[in-house]
């Protein structure tokens, strides 16, 4: 049996049909009106840019921007410049003046994700900002100043860096009052259902194919497993079997092998398999494919039959 | 001359959704004037445009390529479940066309609206 997807065009809201979840969009709803730091701590994928995201349109800063850096992904060298801006001048290569995400977040939210990984030596200054409001570009002799609300997100635990001597106490001490845990996927299960459905209508759409039609099965397996990666797991898992799977009835067997193993409603379909979330899906695909490749001893035919392809996209997608 | 960044057309056939988003980009201080077809006048700095199933010879996509050559300056946003759709028209009118596959978020299609750079008219 397959179920109808549903075809929404816009969502407004973050699927939120879970006891939990609702129960944290009224502490969302709560918070929001109120112009304080707040910090979201949760797991990978568990959607803390997203709760970020809601808490700036909740807030009456929804007019303004909604600035996102992901402190992880910018190198120390550059970070200060990144976050606050640089006078003309102030290093080589500043040809112009450039404008931080503090100050394009004027009006709006500024979102920290992965704060625990700011380098040291520029927490002091990112405290002076939270306290005044005041900052000043590399290379400034100026003080500015920027109603900007900001919002943070880790996903390790901060007391841990502070007692690793990696985050200032003074910082952790000024940004914990508001500190929301965003639930991981396996305590919303049932926000799953609804997330399978958008998710499988995106990738339909961005694929420009069919989306694949999970069985009954298929779908209880989703809502049973754990998923450690959270919603981008899930998210990552539907991309797959919406390749693997276009306009096709998807049964327990045509998971990855696997798969069901850490779930608690199915018998596993191979050996062991983990994905991992580092990788991108094009390894995962083809970790898969050889994974199927070794469980049929080399049978390229029982390995597309398994797989759904033909041997042809099996053996072009192996040159590639 | 400079258009009203934050005036923006959504054309889409009337129903929950344009209502919806409607009401979502007017709380994101837009303002929005809904309309079922693509007679508007050059006076919106955007317009958001929900497609359905299209094909690139749909006539929504043929109103969108001639809606662009007309008006020269507004940015234009989509949101389809059939975004190969609009390949063609990406191809030719990239820096002014995005298209998004449905579903989105709204906020989304707000931090499109809101990235887009102003452009200057010819002549200005």
């Amino acid at each position: 049996m397959t179920r109808r997807l549903a075809r929404p065009i816009v969502v407004l809201e973050p699927i939120m049909a879970s006891p939990v979840m609702r129960s944290f969009d009224r502490i969302l709803r709560a918070v929001a009106g109120k112009n304080v730091t707040v910090t979201f701590v949760g797991e990978s994928g568990s959607g803390k840019e997203v709760m970020a995201r809601r808490l700036h349109d909740l807030s009456a800063r929804r007019t303004g921007p909604f600035v996102p850096i992901n402190c992880a992904a910018i190198p120390d060298t550059l970070f200060e410049s990144e976050l606050f801006g640089h006078e003309r001048g102030a290093f080589t290569g500043a040809t112009e003046r450039g404008l931080g995400k503090v100050e394009m977040a004027g009006g709006g939210t500024l979102f920290l994700d992965e704060v625990a990984e700011m380098p040291l030596a520029l927490q002091p200054k990112l405290l002076r900002f939270l306290e005044t409001h005041r900052f000043m570009r590399v290379g400034g002799t100026k003080k500015l100043d920027v109603d900007a609300r900001v919002v943070l997100a880790t996903l390790r635990p901060l007391e841990d860096e502070v007692r690793a001597g990696r985050f200032r106490e003074d910082l952790y001490y000024r940004i914990h009052g508001i500190t929301l845990a965003v639930p991981p996927l396996r305590e919303r299960r049932r926000d799953i259902p609804g997330l399978i459905d958008g998710f499988l209508a995106q990738l339909s759409a961005v694929h420009d194919c069919p989306p694949p039609r999970l069985t009954r099965n298929v779908r209880a397996t989703f809502v049973a497993h754990d998923w450690p990666g959270n919603v981008r797991q899930l998210r990552n898992m539907l991309e797959l079997v919406t390749i693997l799977r276009s306009g096709k009835i998807v049964r327990l067997q045509d998971l990855p092998p696997g798969f069901t193993r850490t779930s608690t409603t199915a018998s596993p379909a191979g050996g062991p398999f983990a994905i991992d979330l580092e990788q991108s899906l094009a390894q995962i695909i083809d970790r898969v494919i050889d994974h199927v490749i070794a469980v049929e001893q080399g049978n390229l035919a029982r390995t597309a039959k398994r797989l759904g392809v033909s041997i042809r996209t099996l053996q072009r997608r192996r040159r590639a | 001359m400079t258009l009203p960044k934050r005036r923006i057309a959504l054309v889409s056939s009337a129903g929950e959704t344009r209502a919806a988003l409607a009401g979502y980009l007017t709380s994101a201080g837009f303002d929005v004037h809904e309309c079922e077809e693509l007679a508007i006048p050059s006076s919106f700095g955007a317009l958001v445009v929900i497609g359905g199933p299209e094909t690139s010879s749909s006539p929504l996509v043929a109103g969108v390529r001639s809606w662009i050559k007309l008006t020269r300056i507004q940015r234009v946003v989509v949101v389809t479940s059939k975004p190969k759709a609009w390949n063609d028209l990406l191809a030719i009118h990239g820096e002014r066309l995005t298209v998004l596959p449905a579903p989105v978020f709204g906020w989304e299609v707000v931090d499109v609206l809101r990235a887009a750079p102003p452009i200057r008219p010819r002549g200005a």
